[in-house]
């Protein structure tokens, strides 16, 4: 074990800024968190406050908070000091002897080293954050929210930097607020909310199970036969032509149906939409997701284990695709 | 433990001389601090005192210099960085104020070669400024901890160098009986002790309220900063 969070909460006056959060991240291990943007605002706010946490809240690895690292999206740079520069403060700073070309490598920033940090863009920034963690060598990797703002190029180097460290025998854990990119990024998915933290993929089975125990209601949306899926929208039912649907996303044990970057609210299981619109084209990509194939612009290869699609719809959504599903879209789309 | 704490402190420090290099704000007082003496030198004159100057460089370059060093370490959202890597609130702005009486002293050694006649005028005037300087690098200290950014230093730093070169402008056209009430400030002291130190006389005497002043500024420092919460 190298961290472990035992009950870890904040409570202020009436309101709950943290709900109780019971976690354990082992060496090697890369757990991602998807949470509020509130509460991950209020964790971070409290590791930067240690003595704020009781101490039974919090089992640290050998060294204390010195030993872990904390990637907060606050965290500035020098802006007059270039790349190069900055990687040899931090060398200094944490007392470690790096291999600084193997970093600007690994980070992808080899042709910025003689850049001053006010001059790179902020992906490229955010690389050099990432290097600094590849100085300091903590037993414990904690990220806010890493791929925020990120272009393709630097998600890639955060990819491979997360299963780097993992390698290396850390414990990786990051937080962030869209499910996508948690499943794309940790081993492990949890999701952090007021009811406090689940493991993602039990999350999606017990629904699916409670599904299953209800055959009359699943039968009696079977047999409308709408060529209309509908959603909710306080008292008004809105009803969409299915080739509408970007992608339906389910969370929570609801289900969520994507049209044009908005989102509403399905009374329907993924299980039942994807029985329904399978023959139109939509395809189960993750368990979590059911996608429109003719939305699908790009297929994105992080890792032999890790992919997304990445839609055309005007955000440019990106969803995960899992291992077992991508050999089956190859199939289905000749690939 | 120490070595590791001393690696910390010149890691702080080396960061801070590659930063200054390229700190438009500090060079732009630093340089005008020495084109001025400089200029003042092979131009003399007549009623501007020695005093005067070195004001100018105390709190222009000294002051504002710590205040920029603090304010930017918040600016730049760096400090969490420094305090999870080891260091308290308290060695970061003694790093700074390491860095800015460097600095002060490169300028005062320009000052003393252009200005002074023999090596032991460098060095009593280093004594008489001391209490001065180091009643700057603390109003510096404070200014970068109360504000918010640069600008802020530059407005609220304003008041400080008006005050200053307000009693320096009394000093420069009165005599020294005339006003006998400035005694109470430093300037005064720092004024006449340059004096004495022209006609090599004994000086100490005018370092008394320039202690008192350093000392008290420094403890009322100590009281307030305990009272803080970082």
């Amino acid at each position: 074990m190298a961290i472990s969070f035992n009950r870890l909460k904040k409570i202020e006056k009436n309101t709950v800024l943290l709900p109780e959060l019971s976690l354990t991240v082992q060496t090697g291990e890369i757990i991602a968190v998807q949470c509020e943007n509130e509460y991950i605002g209020h964790f971070f706010e409290l590791l930067n406050q240690p003595h704020q946490i009781k101490k039974e809240a919090i089992t640290l690895p050998e060294g204390g908070f010195q030993s872990v690292y904390l990637f907060q999206q606050t965290d500035g740079l020098y802006k007059r000091l270039t790349v190069m520069q900055m990687l040899k403060f931090w060398c200094k700073l944490y007392q470690k002897q790096a291999d600084l070309e193997l970093i600007l490598n690994l980070c992808e920033l080899q042709t910025c080293a003689t850049k001053k940090a006010k001059l790179l863009t902020r992906s490229e920034q955010c690389r050099l954050l990432f290097a600094s963690a590849l100085i300091q060598q903590a037993a414990v990797y904690i990220f806010e929210d890493p791929s925020l703002s990120l272009d393709l190029q630097s998600k890639h180097v955060l990819h491979n930097l997360l299963i780097h460290l993992a390698d290396r025998g850390a414990a990786v854990l990051l937080f962030t607020p869209t499910l996508e990119e948690a499943i794309r990024l940790g081993h492990s998915v949890y999701r952090y909310s007021n009811r406090g933290i689940r493991q993602l993929e039990q999350d999606i089975e017990d629904t699916e199970d409670t599904v299953e125990e209800k055959p009359g209601e699943e039968m009696s949306s079977i047999q409308v036969q709408l060529d209309k899926i509908s959603a909710k929208i306080e008292d008004k039912i809105i009803l969409f032509n299915p080739l509408e649907i970007d992608y339906i996303e389910a969370r929570d044990g609801q289900t969520y149906l994507f049209v044009n970057d908005e989102e509403f609210a399905s009374s329907n299981t993924i299980k039942t939409l994807e029985e329904r619109l399978e023959p139109l084209g939509f395809f189960r990509c993750h368990r979590s997701y059911l996608v429109n194939l003719q939305r699908v612009r790009e297929i994105i290869i992080w890792s032999k284990n890790s992919y997304s699609l990445r839609l055309d719809n005007p955000p440019g959504s990106t969803i995960p695709l899992s291992k077992g599903n991508y050999s089956k879209l190859k199939e289905l789309i000749h690939l | 433990m120490m070595k590791k704490r001393l690696g910390r402190w010149k890691a702080l420090l080396y960061k801070d001389i590659c930063d200054l290099r390229w700190n438009g704000q500090i060079l732009f007082n630093l340089i005008g601090a020495i084109f001025l003496i400089s200029i003042l030198a092979v131009v003399p004159e007549e009623n501007l005192s020695l005093s005067f100057l070195l004001g100018f460089i105390f709190v222009m370059l000294t002051m504002l210099m710590q205040g920029h060093l603090m304010v930017e370490e918040q600016e730049q959202r760096t400090i969490r960085r420094l305090k999870q890597a080891g260091f308290s609130f308290k060695e970061i702005f003694l790093s700074k104020m390491l860095v800015t009486f460097t600095v002060t002293i490169f300028v005062l050694v320009i000052f003393s070669v252009l200005y002074g006649n023999h090596f032991f005028f460098i060095v009593k005037l280093f004594i008489l400024v001391l209490p001065i300087v180091a009643i700057m690098l603390v109003v510096g200290t404070i200014l970068g901890i109360k504000t918010k950014n640069t600008i802020e230093i530059s407005l609220y730093g304003t008041p400080v160098i008006l005050f200053y070169f307000f009693i320096e402008g009394l000093l420069m056209n009165s005599s020294k009986d005339s006003m006998p009430w400035l005694a109470i400030f430093p300037n005064y002291h720092l004024h006449y002790g340059i004096d004495q130190l022209y006609l090599n006389e004994p000086f100490l005497s005018y370092l008394a309220v320039p202690a008192i002043w350093m000392t008290a500024v420094i403890f009322l420092f100590i009281c307030w900063y305990k009272k803080q919460k970082y």
